[in-house]
């Protein structure tokens, strides 16, 4: 049974591959040119997670010179393989599967088409040329736990749902305020949805009422409720602003800013394959990647953080960096 | 916990509910006006996030909260006038046409606060909480009841009034029969269509204005989405409140009390269970109640059902 499939594949791959051949051969003019092709899984048409692969493929285009193209793809796996092998087949040097949805598709296509990297977003896959690109949030909020740990009496950590960003992120969290002080509390709530910013205030509130004197967010929008609850609760309570910047709504109670530009990320690392600078592993983006995890400090905060802090935060980032410290169980 | 926190945890919980009791209560009492007139409306959702964004909208231009409040419910009932129009002039099924403004409400809210107010961050001056002298420094009792703001206050003044109006005056009990026995109606020469159009348009005026406490008494910004199910939630409170006004509001109180109850336990480090069951309390509250207080339906006869004239 295998071996008709595969026998089937390799028919339609050699197939496909005198189709490609004729191809490339009628349109040499043009063999030359770095194309980068897009798998999105909705509409780009929206701010939001397909909008940012968009963006980083307008960028190459720009940036890079190259040619692009995209496809909107409804949850439909059976879709995948099939846009994929469109793509390689065309001599697409680059494409990216935006989802780890896309993984499975892209190994099966990558076995066909040995020039053609794969990258899968929010993956942390690496067989051959297809690689996976995350970043990894816990470093930034490892960062967040020190500080509250140094500056707070305790935390409360709001989250959208316990999805595999927010749950490492809070895992950070939680391992930063402990490298200080063991014993410092840390309690989390899950409002199970991204929009619901009352019921993320809430939470704060109460958290704040049982003695958190730092509340941070990890729910999109509905997060700024927990913003909102800080600044409402006097210039005592600290908030982070987390992937926005929201330091118009609490200036006095925001410390810090924490922003992932992922679609830098993307440029980048297909910036990199263009120059035959091929990712030798799959791709983490965090505070080493200072152009992807941006993580400023707020001077006009009420308690802004003091500079021996701030010199502390330094030597915990180059330990993160340098590997020596470790911000999430692998 | 000892017993000073304990009462801190009981005094943070009473208010916590009764704010998040707040828009369920408006969006319920409303919808008891338009179901006694035997008009069911599915739309709350759509309807109030039209009255969060409206409210939002208005407030954000003028800085006043009174007008953010007033535009929330003109918006509410705006979008309850198409729901009129369609199920009662044109006698549509009510359930699809609500199904419709739910969409719509969703699509277009999040479509017009992308467009004009995208800039994350751009807020407002909620409303403040109202200290009342004396009341307001009682130890635990104030700080669970009297540090409110007004449009949290005034759902007391809303349940007593509805219920007033439902049930002492003239205009409750045409409104009613209209409900049960439109026919009867007719033939006493009311006009039964004016009476539901009444009806719906105060009904979705309240649920716009329970929407508009969202954004301009809790949170200070409008965000997508933002009544994350409550209209949903309004639906059952109704029927579990036996279309009674004060009913109502001692149920959406209740179902803020287990909501507020599991947000603060999951934040308890102590308590073992975990959140995922936290979570479900409202809902398992709710099913356990509707089981233990199960009775004789007083849903009115002609409840979703247009009425033809002969």
């Amino acid at each position: 049974m295998k071996s008709t499939a595969f026998s089937r594949r390799s028919l339609l791959a050699s197939t496909l591959g005198s189709a490609l051949a004729g191809m490339v051969w009628l349109d040499h003019a043009h063999a030359e040119d770095f194309k980068m092709g897009l798998l999105v899984p909705g509409s780009v048409a929206e701010e939001g997670w397909n909008r940012i692969a968009y963006d980083a493929l307008k960028r190459v285009e720009k940036e890079l010179g190259a040619k692009i193209s995209y496809v909107e793809l409804a949850e439909n796996p059976a879709a995948f393989e099939k846009a994929f092998r469109d793509y390689a087949s065309q001599g697409y040097q680059v494409v990216l599967g935006h989802g780890f949805q896309f993984q499975d598709a892209a190994l099966t296509t990558a076995e066909d088409f040995p020039d053609t990297v794969f990258l899968i977003s929010s993956s942390s896959v690496h067989e051959g040329k297809v690689i996976g690109l995350n970043t990894d949030a816990s470093q930034p909020f490892y960062l967040m736990g020190v500080i509250a740990a140094k500056m707070g009496k305790g935390a409360g950590l709001i989250g959208g749902m316990e999805i595999p960003p927010i749950a490492h992120a809070f895992e950070g969290f939680r391992k930063g305020a402990e490298s200080v002080n063991p014993d410092y509390p840390v309690s989390t709530v899950f409002i199970n949805s991204f929009t619901d910013a009352s019921a993320a205030k809430e939470a704060a509130v109460s958290m704040m009422a049982q003695g958190a004197d730092f509340v941070v967010p990890n729910a999109n929008a509905a997060g700024l409720g927990v913003i909102r609850a800080a600044q409402e609760s006097g210039t005592q309570s600290g908030t982070f602003s987390v992937y926005s910047d929201y330091t118009d709504v609490a200036p006095k109670n925001i410390l810090g800013t924490f922003i992932a530009d992922y679609g830098q990320g993307i440029v980048r690392i297909v910036s990199g394959i263009r120059d035959g600078a091929m990712p030798q592993s799959n791709v983490d983006f965090g505070l080493k990647d200072k152009d992807v995890i941006k993580f400023t400090f707020n001077d006009e905060a009420a308690r802004s953080i003091p500079q021996d802090l701030r010199n502390h935060l330094e030597e915990v980032s180059a330990k993160i960096i340098a590997g020596e410290i470790q911000t999430r169980a692998k | 916990m000892d017993d000073m926190m304990f009462l801190t945890f009981l005094a943070t919980l009473a208010g916590a509910a009764w704010r998040l009791a707040t828009p369920l209560i408006f969006a319920s009492i409303g919808e008891i006006f338009s179901e006694r007139a035997g008009v069911l409306n599915i739309g709350l959702e759509g309807t109030m996030l039209v009255g969060a964004f409206c409210g939002f909208a208005a407030a954000f231009a003028t800085g006043s909260i009174p007008l953010g409040l007033l535009a929330g419910i003109a918006g509410g009932m705006l979008f309850g006038a198409i729901f009129a129009f369609f199920t009662i002039t044109i006698k549509a099924d009510q359930i699809v046409v609500g199904a419709a403004l739910n969409l719509l409400g969703m699509g277009l809210t999040a479509f017009l606060f992308r467009t004009y107010y995208v800039s994350t961050g751009k807020g407002i001056e909620i409303a403040q909480p109202v200290q009342i002298p004396f009341l307001s420094d009682i130890p635990f009792l104030g700080e669970a009841f009297f540090r409110q703001n007004l449009i949290v206050y005034s759902t007391v003044l809303v349940a007593i009034l509805a219920s007033l109006v439902l049930f002492r005056t003239s205009f409750g009990l045409t409104l009613r029969a209209v409900g049960e026995h439109p026919k009867a109606v007719d033939v006493a020469g009311r006009d039964v269509a004016s009476y539901r159009y009444a009806a719906v348009l105060v009904g979705t005026g309240l649920a716009g204005l329970g929407g508009a406490f969202l954004t301009l008494g809790h949170s200070n910004q409008f965000v997508e989405g933002i009544t994350s199910g409550r209209g949903f939630i309004a639906l059952a409170v109704v029927v579990f409140a036996r279309w009674s006004p004060i009913g109502a509001f001692f149920v959406s109180l209740l179902f803020g009390l287990f909501y507020a109850l599991q947000l603060m336990l999951q934040a308890q480090a102590s308590i073992v269970v975990p959140y995922q069951v936290l979570q479900a309390l409202p809902y398992i509250m709710t099913i356990v109640t509707l089981v233990v207080v199960r009775g004789k339906g007083a849903a009115p006869s002609k409840l979703g059902q247009p009425y033809e004239m002969r």
